[in-house]
């Protein structure tokens, strides 16, 4: 059939036959489980999820997992609270795809006994559910979420999400109350303008003016207080930031207007302040909001299988927070190990693909220390806790992470870097000002004083560079670009060197098969179905090679089928025996010197066939280094890889410097190296053992796939996997800066040009308030081309161009 | 003169009324998720007692 699977959109097996009845017509599906999740929400009356979705559904795993895990007290408190009879639990949710998919969770959660209430927050794909536990299991709510076919995992805010939380409801308060201050002031001063070229008397005048002054005092003084606390902070620090300029015009606008409203003044300038405000603070939420993003997903399990004595088949379930040191837990296939620890007995491969990036699984035996993090794929471990849950690897280097984060030496921004002269500048002036009308006129003074410093209000130049920042951030999101903050764009243009690490970046990390040498009458369709087969109930990465779908059609009947870690599997096929696995395993003399990985297929007698296995070269990967290389920046590829396959991929790709085989120190080494020379280093990197080297690459890109220490520490971080969006981010990066110089330009030409006429008291207040609104809408319309124009992917194509306005901008600035 | 008198305490009281709203909808927390309230109107919402009866005519209204 060549329609895909009603649930999950995937190619039906042809042998498959699994159907549902939808509205009395059979539909197919191609598994038991995506069968049992659909029959599941068609018979809850949920068929509105299928119309509605936007996505197909991921397919559901098979297995049904034992949830009675959760049904322990002290774990329900870790991610619950209790209020009244009820709790209040969160949870992740793995699989979340749109907002059919939240609406689909609520109303099946929503129909259990005992569910209170459900809401589904899509963008961080956390459920929050209030049930009531005399009615209710925990586990039945895992098992609810699992029958829908999504994955269910304790959540509990880390405490950066709270705080980011926090800062963003804070600053949406204000920038609300700046929006609808903007708009009631902004009608006022419609009928002021009026006024102003018709004839007003002079009561409404007042009485409109006092208006204005009422509802700007709470904008100024609730919404505009972080410019005040910045300003502040920075002036302690003896570093003048944009803050301080934005400050000191808001404040002299608001004293100028006051005493103007006090005293029949000419103008006041109530609009301009509330209408800056809101726009600052626009820009700022906006920006906050993209960084909401990066804090997806949980790490470690919560709960441990513990066993009283080594071999003992009983266990119990307990909150990894009570294991003490010595403890010996029990981790079943395919299972994430949640402390670091000994193995006792077992043995088993360990996959720590979060921990190294590479994704081929170690093979461990009694004795061998494994981390918190890494998971179990093919056998029963005992493990003797060796670190308790704050100690472990995993938690010492997200702390790490943290730290390096706080000490990365943020760049000045462009903007800021004017700023401070510019500061300096307009306080001069108008102390000189001040003091050159003092002796002529005295009353004159102090409003000319105010003007300069009025007319000074950088808005325009206060507004370029967020503006801009956020257009382009906004702009890279729509291409599957996540940008973490504006610097990057900035620090884009001097980058010299791009380093790539192999596994998962340059290459897909899972291994594919790239050839098939067949021994005896065996052909080779024949020898995939019965190695998929016999891989089928392996979690191993090699097995998913074997079990692409559009490669097998119908599937064999194994028998006896049993997985022999770290060698390979045996099982019976239509009565004959079969082995598939390693060379020692299948009885074949090992071939050394190989770059690839090799699988024999063996039965009783003799070897059936020989399996070349590979990691795939990403389809963009190609284009990518060549774009980036005629760009002239110089690629290297920085692996922990120890195999001939990094030779191989660069000699693929036409990349001439590599090293294979480093550790996380080695890479740091070469990275700082780089710099030490006055390279600018951007990294793309997927493991956690990258994290060292992305910290101090001075622009980091992350995979979505990466791990989520990875993603969290990374400057940009891909959300769609392609490689060609750097390419993109380039170009991207490469306008903006284009727009943002623009804007810088301008802005100075227009502050540096109203500021001495201001002093000579040549500016009329009205025209001084219009210049200043008129100023920055330009800035922010000028902004909005950056997301509205469709550019081409090729990375700084017109390399001379950004220069030019470089030292024009330099220039520019030098003279004011 | 004597219309804004009364026009713009009107205004005034409008102005508080929007912050009171604005400011009670944040702690409701109801721009926590911008992606997922834009496309709720698009499904139906049933409401918690359900009679068992009625869910598959509901169903069959929606093909047309």
């Amino acid at each position: 059939m060549s329609v895909g699977c009603y649930h999950c959109g995937e190619a039906i097996p042809a042998g498959a036959d699994f159907t549902v009845l939808v509205d009395g017509g059979q539909k197919s599906v191609c598994c038991q489980g995506c069968q049992a999740v659909a029959e599941c929400i068609l018979g809850a009356g949920l068929d509105d999820y299928y119309r509605l979705r936007s996505a197909a559904a991921v397919t559901p795993s098979n297995g049904s997992d034992d949830y009675s895990r959760f049904d322990n007290d002290a774990l329900i408190e870790e991610f619950s609270q209790k209020d009244g009879q009820y709790w209040i639990s969160r949870f992740s949710v793995g699989g979340l795809r749109c907002a059919a998919c939240a609406w689909l969770i609520e109303h099946h959660l929503q129909g259990i006994d005992g569910v209170e209430s459900i809401n589904v927050h899509l963008q961080n794909a956390v459920a929050t559910v209030t049930w009531n536990p005399d009615l209710l299991k925990p586990s039945a709510l895992f098992a609810a979420f699992n029958a829908l076919g999504y994955q269910a995992l304790p959540w509990s805010a880390a405490n950066r999400d709270v705080q980011l939380q926090e800062e963003m409801d804070g600053l949406l308060r204000r920038l609300g109350i700046a929006g609808i201050g903007m708009m009631q002031v902004g009608m006022v001063a419609i009928g002021l303008y009026a006024g102003d070229f018709q004839g007003i008397d002079s009561s409404t005048r007042t009485l409109l003016r006092l208006f204005s002054l009422l509802i700007t005092t709470p904008v100024l003084l609730y919404s505009a207080q972080p410019f005040f606390k910045n300003a502040w902070r920075s002036i302690r620090h003896m570093h003048l930031g944009m803050d301080v300029p934005v400050s000191i015009a808001l404040s002299a606008a608001y004293i100028a207007s006051v005493i103007a409203t006090l005293r029949q003044g000419e103008h006041v300038y109530y609009d301009t302040i509330s209408m800056f405000t809101f726009f600052l603070l626009l820009s700022r939420y906006l920006q906050l909001r993209v960084s909401q993003y990066q804090h997806r997903g949980t790490a470690l399990p919560m709960s441990a299988r513990k066993i009283a004595q080594l071999g003992s088949s009983r266990s119990e379930w307990v909150a990894v927070k009570s294991l003490a040191v010595g403890d010996l837990i029990s981790v079943h296939p395919g299972e994430t190990i949640a402390v670091d620890g000994i193995i006792r007995r077992g043995q088993s491969s360990v996959e720590s693909s979060a921990f190294s990036g590479e994704f081929l699984p170690t093979h461990c035996g009694p004795n061998d220390a494994v981390m918190a993090g890494s998971s179990n794929l093919d056998g029963t471990l005992e493990i003797e806790v060796s670190a308790v849950a704050a100690d472990t690897a995993w938690t010492k280097i997200t702390q790490l992470l943290e730290q390096a984060q706080s000490s990365k030496p943020a760049i000045a921004q462009l903007a800021d870097r004017i700023a401070s002269h510019f500061v300096s500048l307009v306080l001069l002036i108008s102390g000189l000002s001040f003091a050159y009308w003092y002796g002529r006129d005295n009353g004159l003074a102090f409003t000319i004083t105010l003007s300069v410093l009025v007319v000074s209000c950088p808005c325009a130049l206060s507004l370029a560079t967020p503006a801009s920042y956020t257009a382009a951030i906004k702009s890279l999101g729509k291409h599957g670009i996540l940008l973490t903050n504006g610097r990057v764009l900035e620090q884009l243009r001097n980058v010299t060197h791009l380093i790539f690490d192999k596994t998962g970046t340059l290459t897909e990390g899972r291994p594919h098969i790239i050839s098939c040498r067949l021994f005896g009458d065996i052909d080779e369709h024949t020898a995939r179905r019965i190695a998929a087969a016999l891989e089928a109930p392996s979690r191993h990465p090699i097995a998913h090679a074997f079990k692409r779908k559009d490669k097998i059609d119908v599937a064999l009947n194994v028998e006896n089928s049993e997985l022999i870690s770290g060698a390979g599997i045996r099982g019976t096929i239509n009565g004959c025996h079969y082995r598939i696995g390693s060379a020692a395993f299948c009885g074949v003399a090992p071939k050394h010197n190989s770059a690839h990985l090799n699988v024999y297929l063996a039965d009783e007698k003799r070897v059936l066939a020989h399996f070349q296995l590979a990691d795939e070269i990403r389809r963009d990967a190609l284009e990518l280094v060549q774009n980036v290389q005629r760009a002239g920046l110089h690629i290297d590829i920085l692996s922990g890889d120890n195999s001939g396959q990094v030779a191989e991929i660069a000699g693929m790709l036409n990349i001439e410097n590599y090293q294979a085989g480093c550790s996380a120190a080695q890479k740091l080494a070469h990275v700082k190296k780089l710099q030490a020379d006055g390279a600018i280093v951007m990294m793309v990197g997927d493991g956690v053992n990258d994290a060292p080297v992305i910290a101090a690459a001075d622009i980091s890109i992350a995979m979505s796939s990466a791990s989520e220490l990875t993603r969290t520490q990374a400057d940009v971080v891909l959300l769609d996997n392609q490689l060609q969006s750097i390419s993109t981010l380039f170009s991207k990066a490469q306008q903006s800066r284009r727009v943002l110089l623009q804007n810088l330009s301008w802005a100075l030409l227009y502050n540096l040009l109203a500021l001495p006429l201001a002093a000579m008291g040549l500016v009329p207040p009205w025209l001084a308030a219009l210049g200043m609104s008129l100023s920055s809408l330009l800035v922010v319309l000028n902004a909005l081309r950056i997301g509205a124009s469709h550019t081409d992917s090729k990375p700084r194509a017109t390399s001379t161009e950004p220069k030019e306005i470089k030292t024009l901008a330099t220039n520019g600035v030098r003279h004011g | 003169m004597a219309s804004l008198m009364i026009l713009l305490p009107i205004a005034l009281v409008f102005f508080g009324l929007a912050i009171f709203l604005f400011w009670w909808s944040v702690g409701n927390k109801q721009f926590d998720d911008l992606d997922r309230e834009g496309q709720r109107i698009l499904f139906d919402e049933k409401t918690k007692p359900r009679d068992p009866h009625q869910q598959p005519q509901g169903e069959s209204h929606h093909d047309a």
